[in-house]
């Protein structure tokens, strides 16, 4: 039998998580070539919702947590093919066909290629479910000298504590919902940076080019393979392309394990402060054989004094 | 962003079959086999050289001479350009670069036994008998065409494409006419941007000249045109002279 025990209920455990849930916003940035486009990114995410399950096995499940991509912005670089006109037939002879033919003559001298800045922060949410442990852990804070005693070190703000994380037995991140406005998005960036593109051209002119285009939405979608589901295509893109659900469980799965504890008390433990007329020094016991167990309706800390 | 975008063509107002610029070809048939040095004048200095190989052997039935390439090569003088045909083929000179406004004319390298001179042969200021005039306008409007030996005429009204629901795609069939002493075969026509005119020449020195007359610049500025008078709205104020008619 340890020398103390606290518990907290499953209603404490939600609180405790929600704060460490609300403390988690990384950040992160990269390109890529992905041949017939390329992509570069600035992504972010939060966490928001899920619920919270108290396991008789001693580990703790988490269903539903919204991950909030903010920011989320997206630049895809696209070719669009050469303008040109010609190749008619100048001159045919019966039976031989065309013998003389117009040279093709290029109004764009290159493949000009347009940049499409999408972006779709808080348009794209994630859930993350999974199931932890609690891993008890013990800090020493790397701001505390040698030579501090445990009351020098508490005073300044730096005593070593016992920690518990919530340690990541399997994750689950599934994309569950494009909004339609990001199809939206898509074709308005498409059209603005088009006429960008031919905006110092006569409106003749940009008529023409478009006209030969054709509908340029269409023909930047097909670049981009997007056949018929923009959502199919964006999951693939922020998933496997860019790998941003594995970048997403990774940092949920290091923050929850190792940089946010779920719940955290000094080391000693000050049972008696600083009180009363006369200023006595606090009253504090060292803790050893610090543990956490669940069950399905709470989690117990046990510890007893050490030396 | 790149930005390429070849200025010349979309500003060509004016089309000269002696000064040759954008949206305009010239074809010439290459009958006789032999070695041809070919001269881009402009401005009436020769600015630089090609030569054209016509081979009796079957091979390409036409040599496509860039003018703007050939004038825009650096060291052109030095290593002119090279082109082969085979004979009864043609030889066909366009710009697709540049500002234009080229001359060309063909001579024959003498061969052994003969005068060692250049044989002048074609020149495209004055097109002749199975030469073929060639015009791909893209610029919406009217354009006149106008032949000078022959003061023969025509109009091409080249239509106004707004972009739609599919790509728009020049008519793969170009439309030729003839001009023969009695002028030419059509004299008016309807064409898409882009499409092919042909001008089939029957007779000798012909110059052909097309200009742009009513340029159309599609039915928004129509609309515009049409309803500014009607918004006007006379305020004449005449101001007298209060010294007029006093000594």
């Amino acid at each position: 039998m340890a020398d103390f025990n606290v518990a907290a209920s499953e209603r404490t455990f939600e609180e405790l998580f929600a704060r460490v849930r609300d403390s988690i916003s990384p950040s992160t940035m990269g390109s890529r070539d992905l041949g017939p486009f390329s992509v570069q990114w600035a992504a972010g995410f939060r966490l928001e919702g899920g619920s919270i399950e108290l396991q008789a096995d001693n580990s703790v499940r988490i269903s539903e947590l919204d991950v909030v991509y903010d920011p989320l912005s997206l630049t895809l670089g696209v070719d669009i093919p050469r303008i040109c006109i010609g190749g008619f037939c100048i001159f045919a002879l019966p039976f031989v066909g065309c013998v003389l033919r117009a040279p093709r003559i290029c109004i764009f001298e290159a493949d000009p290629d347009i940049s499409l800045p999408l972006n779709i922060s808080g348009l794209v949410t994630s859930e993350i479910s999974g199931a932890f442990r609690i891993n008890t852990s013990y800090f020493v804070d790397p701001g505390r000298l040698p030579t501090m005693t445990d009351l020098d070190a508490f005073d300044a703000g730096v005593p070593n504590k016992w920690q518990f994380f919530l340690d990541p037995i399997w994750l689950d991140i599934d994309l569950i919902d494009t909004s339609d406005t990001v199809g939206n998005i898509l074709d308005a960036a498409i059209d603005n940076v088009v006429d960008g593109l031919l905006g110092f051209l006569p409106g003749w002119a940009r008529d023409l080019i478009k006209a030969i285009l054709g509908p340029i939405v269409d023909l930047v979608r097909a670049v981009l393979d997007i056949v018929d589901d923009l959502d199919e295509w964006l999951s693939n893109l922020l998933g496997v392309s860019i790998g941003l659900f594995d970048w997403v469980a990774t940092q949920v799965a290091d923050i929850l394990a190792a940089q946010f504890p779920i719940f955290e008390f000094d080391d000693p433990y000050q049972v008696l402060g600083y009180s009363g007329p006369v200023p006595l020094i606090p009253v504090a016991i060292p803790l050893r054989d610090v543990d956490a167990v669940v069950d399905d309706d709470e989690m117990t800390i046990s510890a007893n004094v050490g030396a | 962003m790149t930005r390429l975008i070849n200025t010349h063509a979309l500003e060509t107002r004016k089309i000269d079959s002696a000064a040759l610029g954008h949206m305009a070809m010239i074809a010439h048939p290459m009958a006789e086999p032999g070695m041809y040095v070919g001269q881009v004048h402009k401005d009436r200095a020769v600015v630089a050289e090609f030569t054209l190989e016509v081979v009796t052997d079957e091979g390409a039935t036409q040599a496509d001479i860039d003018l703007g390439r050939v004038v825009g090569m650096p060291g052109a003088a030095k290593a002119p350009l090279r082109y082969r045909v085979s004979a009864g083929g043609y030889a066909l000179f366009f710009v697709s670069q540049g500002p234009g406004g080229y001359r060309v004319v063909l001579s024959k390298r003498p061969e052994r036994g003969e005068e060692d001179q250049l044989k002048p042969g074609f020149d495209s200021s004055a097109l002749g008998k199975g030469d073929l005039f060639v015009l791909s306008l893209i610029r919406p409007g009217t354009w006149k065409l106008e032949e000078r030996s022959t003061r023969a005429q025509a109009t091409i009204a080249v239509s106004y494409i707004l972009p739609g629901k599919e790509a728009y795609r020049p008519k793969e069939e170009a439309t030729t006419l003839s001009l023969s002493d009695q002028g030419l075969s059509i004299e008016k026509l309807e064409i898409g941007p882009g499409e092919g005119v042909v001008i089939g020449v029957e007779t000798s020195k012909a110059q052909f000249s097309v200009l742009l007359e009513d340029a159309d610049d599609g039915p928004e500025t129509r609309a515009r045109q049409t309803s500014e008078p009607d918004d006007r709205t006379s305020r004449r104020v005449r101001w007298n002279n209060p010294r007029a008619g006093r000594p």
